[in-house]
C-alpha cells in the first residue's frame, strides 16, 4: 500500500486542527434560556408601533374590531380630549378619551367599545402633529390597539 | 294662558318623544343587514322595564281586554271564576339554562296573552306552527304534529289564523330580542344557537307567510301603545312589518331601506340618516346623522352644503362629507353607485 506524501500531511494537518479546536462542535446556550417559560408570566411577544407611524389612514385596529376609515362607511368624530368612530353599516362604535394633543403618556385614558369599557394598561400618543396623531393603546393579554385620526 | 303653555309644552315634549321613539329603526337601521340589524334592533328595543311577576295575569288582562288570541275567542276574565291563564308565545322553559332571560321572557308583555286554562294545559310547552296532523282541536285552534324539516314528527300549537300574524310578529320580536347560545325542549327546534338569524329557516318561513297574509291591524297598533305604556318599548315589527323581510325574507341578503315617503320636498318626513353607500335612484341625500349635532356646519367634497343634496349632481363614485360644530369636527366616506 502506497500514500504519497502530501495526503500523508494533509491527513495529520487536519486531525491536528480538529484536535487543536478549542471551540465546541455543539451550541452550548445560555443555562437561563434553557429554563421553561413561567407559564404565569410568558414573555410578551416582540411588539414594534414603528410600522403604524409610517400609515397615515385613520383608523381604529385592535383583535376583535378594526375600522378603517378609507373603506367608507365611517364616521369619524373629534372633540377636545375624545375621538369617536361610528361604523354605520353595523352600528359598532368606539370611544377613547384622554387628552391627545402630545406625545408621552395618556393619563386617565378610556376606552368604549359598543358601550363596554375596555381594560387599558398604557396609552400613549406615539405621535402628534398637524397630520395627526398616532396613539397606542397596550391592553391586557399582550394586547395591542391602534388609533390613528389624520386630516381632520 | 300659562297653563295652556305649560299644556303645550308637555303636549310637544310627549310628540317628540313619541316621534323619536317610533324613528329608532329610521334613524339606525337604514343601510344595516343581517346581525348588525338585528343587533340594532335590539340594542332600541329591548324592555326598559318589566311588571312583577305577581301582577303578570291582571296585566294580560288589562291590555288584552276579553280576547283570547290563542283560541281566537272573547273568554270571561274575572280574577275569581276565569278560565284563562296568561300565555306565553315564547315558552320560557326553552331559557331554562338562562334564569334572567326566562324571568324576562316570563314578564315581557309582548310575548303574553290571554289562553284558556285547559288549552294551556294541553299546549304545555309546544312552538307555535301549521299543524296537519290533528290530536286535538279547538275552536279555530289545534294541537298535533306537522312536518318540519328533518323532524317530521314535530309537535305545534297551531292559533287562531286571524292572530297569526300577530304571533309571527311576537316571534319576530322574541327572536330579537332574546337570543341564546342553547335552547332547551321544543325551543331548539324554532331557534339556532347565534345571534342571527336565530330563528330556524323551518320556522322563519311558517311566521313569514304568517305575517304575510295577516298583516298589522288597529288592534295590533293599540296592544303595542299599551305595552310601550306599560314596559317602555315597542315592537317594532309592528310599526315596521317591512323589516321581518330584511331579516327572514324576500330581502334578507340587502341592507335596509326606509319605507317611508321619499319626496326630498316634503318637510314633514322622517329624514333618511347618512349611510355609506347610496344608488343613484336613492334620489338624494340628508345630510342628517343621530350621531351628529343638528347644529353642524357640512361641506361634501370641499363645499360647503346643507339640508338635502341630490345624489344625481353628486354623481357615482366616492364623495367626503365633513362637519364642524362649536366644539366638534368630523368626516366621513360615502360611495354612491350606478
Amino acid at each position: 500500500m502506497k500514500f504519497s506524501l502530501p495526503i500523508i500531511v494533509l491527513t495529520a494537518a487536519s486531525f491536528c486542527l480538529t484536535g487543536c479546536n478549542h471551540e465546541k462542535p455543539y451550541k452550548i446556550d445560555d443555562p437561563s434560556l434553557l429554563l421553561p417559560d413561567d407559564p404565569d408570566n410568558p414573555a410578551p411577544p416582540p411588539y414594534s408601533f414603528a410600522q403604524e407611524l409610517d400609515n397615515p389612514d385613520t383608523r381604529y385596529v385592535s383583535a376583535s374590531l378594526d375600522m378603517a376609515y378609507s373603506h367608507g362607511g365611517i364616521l369619524v368624530s373629534t372633540l377636545p380630549g375624545r375621538i369617536v368612530m361610528t361604523d354605520l353599516a353595523t352600528g359598532n362604535r368606539i370611544e377613547f378619551s384622554g387628552a391627545t394633543n402630545k406625545t408621552g403618556n395618556i393619563t386617565n385614558p378610556e376606552l368604549f367599545v359598543n358601550g363596554c369599557r375596555l381594560p387599558i394598561e398604557q396609552a400613549t400618543v406615539e405621535r402628534a402633529d398637524k397630520k395627526g396623531t398616532w396613539i397606542h393603546i397596550q391592553a391586557p393579554d399582550n394586547e395591542h390597539i391602534v388609533i390613528v385620526v389624520s386630516d381632520l | 294662558m300659562k297653563s295652556e303653555k305649560i299644556t303645550l309644552l308637555i303636549l310637544s315634549a310627549v310628540m317628540t318623544g313619541l316621534i323619536s321613539r317610533a324613528d329608532d329603526i329610521d334613524d339606525y337601521a337604514i343601510g344595516r343587514k343581517g346581525e348588525a340589524l338585528k343587533t340594532t334592533i335590539q340594542k332600541h328595543y329591548t324592555p326598559t322595564r318589566l311588571i312583577e311577576s305577581s301582577s303578570i295575569y291582571e296585566t294580560v288582562v288589562k291590555i288584552n281586554g276579553n280576547i283570547d288570541r290563542f283560541t281566537g275567542t272573547a273568554t270571561d276574565t274575572d280574577t275569581e271564576t276565569s278560565h284563562t291563564t296568561a300565555g306565553a308565545a315564547l315558552h320560557p322553559d326553552w331559557l331554562r339554562m338562562w334564569p334572567e332571560k326566562k324571568d324576562a321572557v316570563s314578564r315581557d308583555m309582548h310575548n303574553l296573552g290571554l289562553i284558556d286554562k285547559s288549552v294551556a294545559a294541553d299546549r304545555a310547552t309546544r312552538p307555535l306552527g301549521n299543524v296537519t296532523d290533528v290530536r286535538i282541536q279547538g275552536s279555530g285552534w289545534a294541537i298535533g304534529y306537522a312536518p318540519y324539516g328533518e323532524h317530521d314528527q314535530m309537535e305545534c300549537f297551531e292559533p287562531a289564523a286571524e292572530y297569526k300574524g300577530d304571533f309571527a310578529r311576537t316571534m319576530f320580536y322574541m327572536a330579537t330580542i332574546y337570543t341564546a347560545t342553547l335552547w332547551y325542549d321544543w325551543g331548539n327546534i324554532v331557534f339556532e344557537p347565534n345571534i342571527y338569524p336565530s330563528l330556524r329557516k323551518e320556522a322563519a318561513a311558517t311566521y313569514m307567510k304568517w305575517h304575510r297574509e295577516d298583516p298589522v291591524d288597529e288592534q295590533e297598533r293599540l296592544l303595542n301603545d299599551k305595552i310601550e305604556d306599560i314596559q317602555g318599548n315597542r315592537n317594532p315589527f309592528i310599526d315596521h312589518p317591512e323589516l321581518a323581510e330584511y331579516l327572514w325574507g324576500d330581502k334578507k341578503d340587502i341592507p335596509y331601506r326606509s319605507e317611508n315617503p321619499s319626496d326630498p320636498d316634503n318637510t314633514d318626513r322622517p329624514k333618511i340618516p347618512l349611510h355609506g353607500v347610496y344608488k343613484l335612484n336613492d334620489g338624494y341625500i340628508d345630510l342628517y346623522s343621530p350621531y351628529v349635532s343638528a347644529e353642524a356646519q357640512w361641506s361634501v367634497d370641499g363645499k360647503s352644503a346643507s339640508g338635502t343634496l341630490s345624489i344625481h349632481t353628486l354623481g357615482t363614485g366616492v364623495h367626503e362629507l365633513r362637519y364642524t360644530t362649536e366644539n366638534e369636527k368630523g368626516k366621513l366616506l360615502i360611495t354612491i353607485e350606478p
